[in-house]
């Protein structure tokens, strides 16, 4: 069988207990079947971690792929993804990021790497020139992110010419949902994948650009294209990220109802334009960030000047850091935003999952359910950024109250118990949701509790059905709607996870297709692009029925499910409907309406026969 | 004869070729009893890009990548677009954006 174009046809086997790095073939038929990215992983994933593995047993694998777009000159192609079973929700994590570090992957000459086993302290993996070698971190031990890629690109020689994928000290002390990240604050949060790196006690990969030649099918065909998928992207799907970030609509989830405001207390934030980013863009100063090949540059860096941070350096936020430490938390000063977002980066933490424990904390403290006594003397006052940077670096390192709040809003939560545990936002498996308000967003939220990776797995922020060919949403708030449609959705964004392209670079679903037959030389459509799609959706939630997954799991917590009190949706409560709508979704995924579990006939059109009897 | 207006917000006007900081803003005169169906498809003749980017009278949909919001209430649709509009009606255009 001719190799497809995109691929080098290798991957590393890295034991870490017996500190050894093989090389493998990745062989036709698994590309065939899975593509890259997730699907590759997630084959993996399933085949070699049986139940009864816990997520910090060596026996766990961390897996990166990049996929068959990685590192050609299509805008965004170096993203790549990771899968592992995951502390969070002890079911298949999921998660990618984007950067250099993909590309860099496949220009080293590798599809990916499965990390295996636990070396017996700490080391890194440096990936370059077709090899792969474990060495020595002992001397970065402790080291935030930044500061772990700040010491080893140049240790190593290598600067812009190397990619550094790291964990800081939330990693090493495996705080549930510590994060993964890279190439200046690429990271691969959820789920708590770095949390499992840490249990590895793999502090870093670092991979050096090489210059193995990225085999392409048509060369005319992928430059043509990468210029109308980037065109596509910049004007219409993506054209407000381009412009202002994802910052740019933060005004619009505010005066949508869909701004998580004080841990779901209100709906109402007054002061959202000053965190949008058409406000950013126009008063900070900015610095192009840009990943592999990306025309969009939608990433900078920012130099904050206005107030008690002025001067300050750091990442700018992407909306989900503007939210989280912002009105999440009770802050109404950008710059302090960055200054958390930078912080909790440095640290190494899903800010997701920090931001509902940390704004939990706040309503426990202003409730008085916990005091400055409970919480080691500090004031969680809402919007006390200081004290939010001090709980934060606690967390990180596992110190005082932040063990407890280490483990999650959903476990931490329980151990306080009483009537403030029903005030968490997380979904009953165990992880927390995106930083917006849900609760005006309702295909989110069933997508959010019934995806199988611990977190979106068939919608983006919503659904557009028009891209599939398919009528629009008439009613965003229909439970028939939304519970169909997400299922008609789900597919398609697992399929562009196995590509190793950004999601924000290909909105145009078409061109995107029409990109991967032009490097592979497939001839795939739409439905058959989203049929890869749906099978690896099918395959992690097989491996999850087979790590304990019930369907009464996938359901959001109290106040996730809650009814707003305010705002745009105020009074329009998902409660009575949820159940419909989790049982209406299974059905249309072809599952059981009951238990969720996927029928065989589903599992065999998907070519998944072999799992029928596994679960 | 008192002039009815409402105003219009657009907080995706990059969508409508707008390019300056800050929302769109727009007054357009309506009739008394206009409904929001009726405003919109008076929208999509007169307003460069409103049918491709939010409403289609075509199909008398609006996008999946749209929402609006009138007078600080997200309105349910289709239903809602038959709501009868008033002088000094708020209405937001907002978009449907992923986070990141």
């Amino acid at each position: 069988m001719k190799q497809p174009g995109g691929y080098m046809g290798k991957f590393l086997r890295v034991d870490l207990t017996q500190m050894r790095v093989n090389v493998e073939t990745l062989k036709g038929e698994v590309i065939e079947k899975y593509v890259g990215g997730t699907g590759v992983a997630a084959k993996y994933l399933y085949e070699e971690v049986p139940p009864g593995v816990k997520w910090n047993d060596p026996g766990n694998r961390l897996i990166f792929f990049s996929g068959p777009l990685g590192a050609t000159r299509i805008s965004g192609s170096g993203t790549f993804s990771v899968l592992t079973r995951g502390p969070m929700t002890n079911l298949a994590g999921s998660s990618q990021a984007n950067g250099l570090f993909g590309a860099y992957l496949k220009l080293a000459g590798f599809d990916g790497f499965v990390v295996q086993g636990a070396a017996p302290d700490l080391v890194y993996l440096f990936i370059h020139d077709g090899k792969a070698e474990i060495r020595d971190a002992r001397h970065l031990r402790g080291k935030g992110t930044f500061e772990t890629e700040e010491i080893l690109l140049p240790e190593l020689g290598l600067g812009r010419r190397g990619s550094v994928q790291c964990i800081g000290p939330a990693g090493e002390k495996q705080v549930r949902f510590a994060m993964i990240s890279g190439d200046g604050g690429h990271v691969v949060a959820h789920n708590g994948m770095g949390a499992v790196m840490g249990a590895k006690r793999l502090k870093a990969v670092v991979v050096a650009r090489g210059k193995a030649e990225i085999p392409v099918e048509d060369k005319a065909a992928v430059e043509r294209l990468t210029r109308e998928l980037h065109e596509d992207a910049k004007t219409k799907g993506s054209k407000r990220i381009y412009e202002f970030g994802t910052g740019g609509g933060f005004s619009a989830a505010a005066l949508g109802g869909w701004l998580p405001v004080k841990n779901y207390t209100t709906n109402l934030f007054p002061e959202h334009e000053k965190f949008d980013g058409q406000y950013l863009r126009s008063h900070f100063q900015m610095k192009h960030n840009p990943c592999w090949a990306c025309q969009l540059r939608h990433c900078k860096i920012c130099t904050v000047t206005e107030g008690p941070y002025t001067g300050l350096l750091g990442e700018e936020p992407e909306y989900e850091g503007l939210a989280t430490f912002g009105p999440v938390i009770g802050n109404t000063d950008p710059g302090a935003a960055v200054m958390l977002n930078q912080f909790n980066d440095q640290m190494g933490m899903d800010l997701n999952e920090a931001g509902w424990t940390i704004g939990w904390v706040m309503e426990c403290y202003q409730k008085g359910v916990l005091t400055k006594k409970d919480l080691d003397g500090l004031d969680m006052t809402w919007g006390n950024v200081e004290a939010v940077k001090e709980i934060l670096r606690r967390i990180a390192h596992r110190q005082g109250i932040g063990d407890l709040l280490a483990e999650g809003v959903k476990r931490a939560s329980e151990k306080i118990g009483g009537e403030a545990a029903n005030w968490a936002i997380y979904t009953l498996k165990g992880a927390a949701p995106r930083s917006h308000d849900h609760r005006s967003r309702w295909c989110e939220m069933l997508d959010t509790a019934t995806s199988n990776t611990g977190t979106i797995e068939a919608t983006r922020g919503g659904v557009f059905p028009e891209r599939l060919g398919y009528p629009p949403v008439f009613d965003k708030f229909s439970p028939w709607e939304v519970a169909i449609i997400n299922a008609k959705e789900n597919g398609w964004l697992q399929f562009v996870d196995c590509l190793g392209i950004c999601a924000f670079c290909c909105p145009n679903r078409q061109l995107t297709v029409q990109c991967t037959n032009a490097v592979t030389g497939w001839d795939l459509d739409l439905k058959q692009a989203a049929t890869i799609g749906q099978r690896i959706v099918n395959l992690l939630r097989v491996f999850n029925f087979r790590h304990g997954l019930k369907a009464e799991l996938e359901r959001p917590s109290i106040r996730y499910g809650s009814t707003p009190v305010d705002g745009p949706v105020k009074g329009r409560g998902i409660g009575p409907y949820f159940e419909f709508m989790a049982r209406s979704y299974y059905e249309a995924m072809g599952w059981d309406a009951e238990t969720g579990r996927p029928h065989p006939q589903t599992l065999k059109a998907l070519g998944l026969e072999e799992l029928i009897e596994q679960f | 004869m008192n002039i009815l207006q409402v105003k219009l917000q657009f907080w995706m006007g990059e969508r409508l070729g707008w390019s300056k900081p800050g929302p769109l803003n727009m007054e357009v005169p309506i009739e008394e009893g206009e409904s929001l169906r009726s405003l919109l498809n008076r929208l999509a003749g007169q307003v460069e890009h409103f049918a491709e980017a939010i409403f289609d009278p075509q199909t008398q949909s609006l996008s999946s990548e749209a929402t609006i919001v009138l007078n600080d209430h997200v309105r349910n649709l289709p239903q809602g677009l038959e709501t009868k509009l008033k002088d000094g009606d708020r209405i937001l255009f907002l978009p449907i954006l992923a986070g990141g």
